[in-house]
């Protein structure tokens, strides 16, 4: 067991392996074998609650899943070691539940990517970079400044240069 | 502009609980170049280039991304759309054809001449049937003299018999390349390709004789994955800096390892599911026709394994479903033969579904040991079947000395006999020494009732840490069966004093996915 502290100093106890699931604490524990306590101090209780559970989820489910692990992170393809109807399966429940775990508000998603940065959760990172891509796809520029309460910072001129760059964008 | 980058350099804090009046604020923003970046470069090419128009802050992102995602309308008048099955819609769309095309060159060239740093990847998914050679070609000789290092090409058409386009063979930038749903037609005179450390063949049709000179004369090359591919009967490999293959067929094939000296991870996959699946999806007829050559060719992939059988290889197998080459063949001493030759294979996994089981006869038994003097991990997922698995196992395991994960899946019941596969019948086919040094972790999905050889593990391997065990029912899970289970096991003398045990039911309707 491992103790992570938040930066408003709430403690999470959790398994070795779901602590590792973060590039950072997987080096400190390479460096340190002995290590139990590890303080966040980029991270509130909050968002280290949420990411938590997403890594709770992930290893529960490699556990499962052999090797998946390895070809998530390099190509995101290829076959698996597990019968096919097995990993078809538990892909898809995990699928569908990192769906159903990134269905959370603008502020939350910028925090949870700012963590899994910070963390270097590669997966995390991947699930919450593709979510805030997911929510620009289509937009036009004015959407996209709506959504995200961006502020016009271009005078005309400005903004009507920019387009012509690549007018084939703005058709 | 300047003011806007310092404040991106800057690591913004975690700050949530401050309030309601914070609603309002542009956190998106505020995220450093690099995360942006992250966000943009998985949005295909126009979505990525509107966000040059938002603000300052994003302006200068995208000219300076280092991938970009192309996409059929990326480049085209998203408003017009084009039915190919109307005949009245044929005359405008070869005008709106005629127009366009060159507009994708043209686009790609503007996009490129305002790049502030080079595109290291480009990623393209067209369909290539509708827009033609004429376009292709110089789109892609743009591409690839644009000094891509990363390349992949989706064909998004609905068939596979368009060719991969020519300039990617002279390109000498490419580091990986991977290829999805094209024909590959190799050109006699390769000029390109000569950095290429990663290739990915996804869905391809390519002749066995193509596929040959593209891999002997890709020398950089240290991956290669053969993922559903068509056509192929005979895959042989020369490749000397190749550490990874990946060999994922829906059918068996000849495998010929020619001269592989660096191969550390091997992967070799024949399974049927797999192949049911992709015919659902890719069904058409070109399927057929290949299925029925390959029954046809069985015998002729023997005898040339027989006929390049000279000093250069280490070895080669195939394996067949088709009856009358059991008698023929020995692939315990063939699949020994390829093996051989892997002194430095430190990962090998081999999947091989009930249709194309591996037949291994008792003369794979007379085998020397310590061929994979390297071998760390080894992940088997066979039938359960005592005349093939077992032996497998104990020819694997008492030629890998260094073994130290196992992971075995048995994904299907077939007619064995759970007697002979107990405890005690391990104890005589396995020598403890091999397990009993190195082994730490021991996976295993299994039938509720198979556990002679995890026994066979807890009691003679001394440093194992980790025994996971998944188990399913023949029919429905019993209750108290895990509870009963551990019983069993922790009535086992153990070789090793802290190993832990997990043992979970695989819960889902498996069953009823596998009998699909």
């Amino acid at each position: 067991m491992i103790t992570l502290t938040s930066s408003d100093g709430v403690q999470f106890d959790v398994r070795e392996a779901v602590a590792k699931e973060s590039q950072i604490i997987r080096d400190m524990i390479q460096d340190d074998c002995v290590i139990t306590n590890i303080p966040l101090a980029n991270v509130n209780h909050k968002i280290l609650s949420i990411v938590l559970e997403y890594c709770q989820m992930h290893v529960d489910k490699t556990e499962m899943e052999v090797n998946a692990s390895k070809h998530q992170t390099t190509t995101g393809e290829g076959s698996s070691s597990v019968p096919v109807a097995l990993k078809v399966s538990s892909n898809k429940n995990l699928n569908d539940w990192d769906k159903e775990f990134i269905n959370v508000d603008l502020d939350t998603l910028y925090d949870l990517i700012l963590a899994a940065n910070y963390l270097n959760i590669s997966g995390l990172l991947n699930l919450t970079t593709q979510a805030a891509a997911d929510i620009i796809k289509g937009k036009t520029t004015e959407e996209i400044r709506a959504t995200f309460n961006i502020k016009n910072d271009f005078t005309p001129e400005e903004e009507a240069a920019i387009r012509k760059e690549n007018p084939w964008a703005f058709e | 502009m300047e003011t806007d980058q310092n404040q991106a350099a800057m690591k913004p804090t975690l700050a949530t609980d401050q309030g309601e009046e914070q609603q309002d604020l542009d956190y998106i923003s505020c995220l450093p170049d690099e995360t942006l970046h992250g966000i943009i470069s998985k949005l295909e090419i126009r979505d990525a280039a509107v966000t040059t128009a938002v603000s300052k802050r994003w302006a200068p992102l995208f000219p300076t991304l280092p991938s970009l995602k192309i996409v059929v309308d990326s480049f085209l008048d998203s408003s017009f759309n084009f039915d190919p099955f109307d005949d009245d819609d044929y005359d405008s769309y070869n005008d709106y054809y005629m127009k366009n095309k060159m507009k994708w060159v043209d686009s790609l060239i503007s996009v490129l001449d305002s790049r502030k740093t080079a595109v290291k990847k480009f990623d393209i998914a067209v369909p290539m049937r509708e827009l033609d050679a004429d376009v292709f070609d110089p789109f892609f000789s743009i591409v690839c003299c644009s000094g891509v290092e990363d390349l992949s090409i989706f064909n998004t058409g609905p068939h596979s018999c368009n060719q991969t386009p020519s300039p990617v063979f002279s390109c000498n930038t490419i580091v990986k390349l991977k290829i999805r749903s094209c024909r590959l037609v190799v050109p006699s005179k390769l000029t390109g390709l000569r950095s290429v450390k990663s290739l990915v063949l996804k869905n391809v049709t390519v002749a066995d004789d193509d596929l040959q000179r593209l891999i002997s004369w890709c020398k950089a090359m240290e991956k290669l994955s053969i993922i559903d591919c068509f056509m192929v009967k005979n895959i042989v490999i020369c490749a000397p800096n190749l550490s990874e293959l990946v060999i994922s067929l829906g059918w068996p094939v000849g495998v010929v390892l020619k001269s592989v000296p660096r191969l550390v991870s091997m992967e070799i996959s024949f399974d049927s599911i797999s192949n049911t699946s992709m015919k659902c999806c890719y069904g058409c007829l070109e399927d057929k026709e290949k299925g029925s050559d390959i029954d046809e060719e069985t015998d002729d992939e023997e005898t040339d394994d027989e006929e390049t059988d000279d000093e250069e290889i280490d070895g080669g197998f195939s394996v067949s479903n088709s009856e009358k080459t059991f008698e023929g063949t020995n692939e315990a001493t063939n699949l020994m033969d390829i093996l051989n030759g892997l002194r430095r294979l430190k990962d090998l996994h081999l999947t091989f579904s009930d249709d194309y089981r591996m037949i291994f006869s008792k003369d794979g038994m007379a085998l020397p040991n310590c061929y994979l003097v390297e071998l760390k991990k080894l992940c088997l997922c066979f039938p359960f079947d005592y005349n093939d698995f077992n032996i497998s196992i104990s020819c694997l395991l008492n030629s890998s000395p260094h073994l130290m994960e196992i992971i075995i899946c048995v994904d299907k019941y077939s007619d064995y006999s759970p007697i002979v596969l107990e405890l005690n019948f391990w104890e005589k086919k396995l020598s403890a020494e091999c397990v009993k040094h190195h082994l730490t972790t021991a996976t295993f999905y299994l039938p509720e009732d198979c556990f002679g050889f995890p026994k066979f593990l807890l009691r003679n391997a001394g440093s194992l840490k980790n025994m996971n065990i998944f188990y399913y029912g023949k029919l429905k899970p019993i209750p108290n069966t895990t509870e009963q289970i551990k019983k069993e096991l922790f009535a086992i003398q153990m070789a090793s004093p802290d190993v832990e045990i997990m043992v979970k039911p695989i819960i889902s309707s498996y069953k009823h996915i596998a009998s699909f």
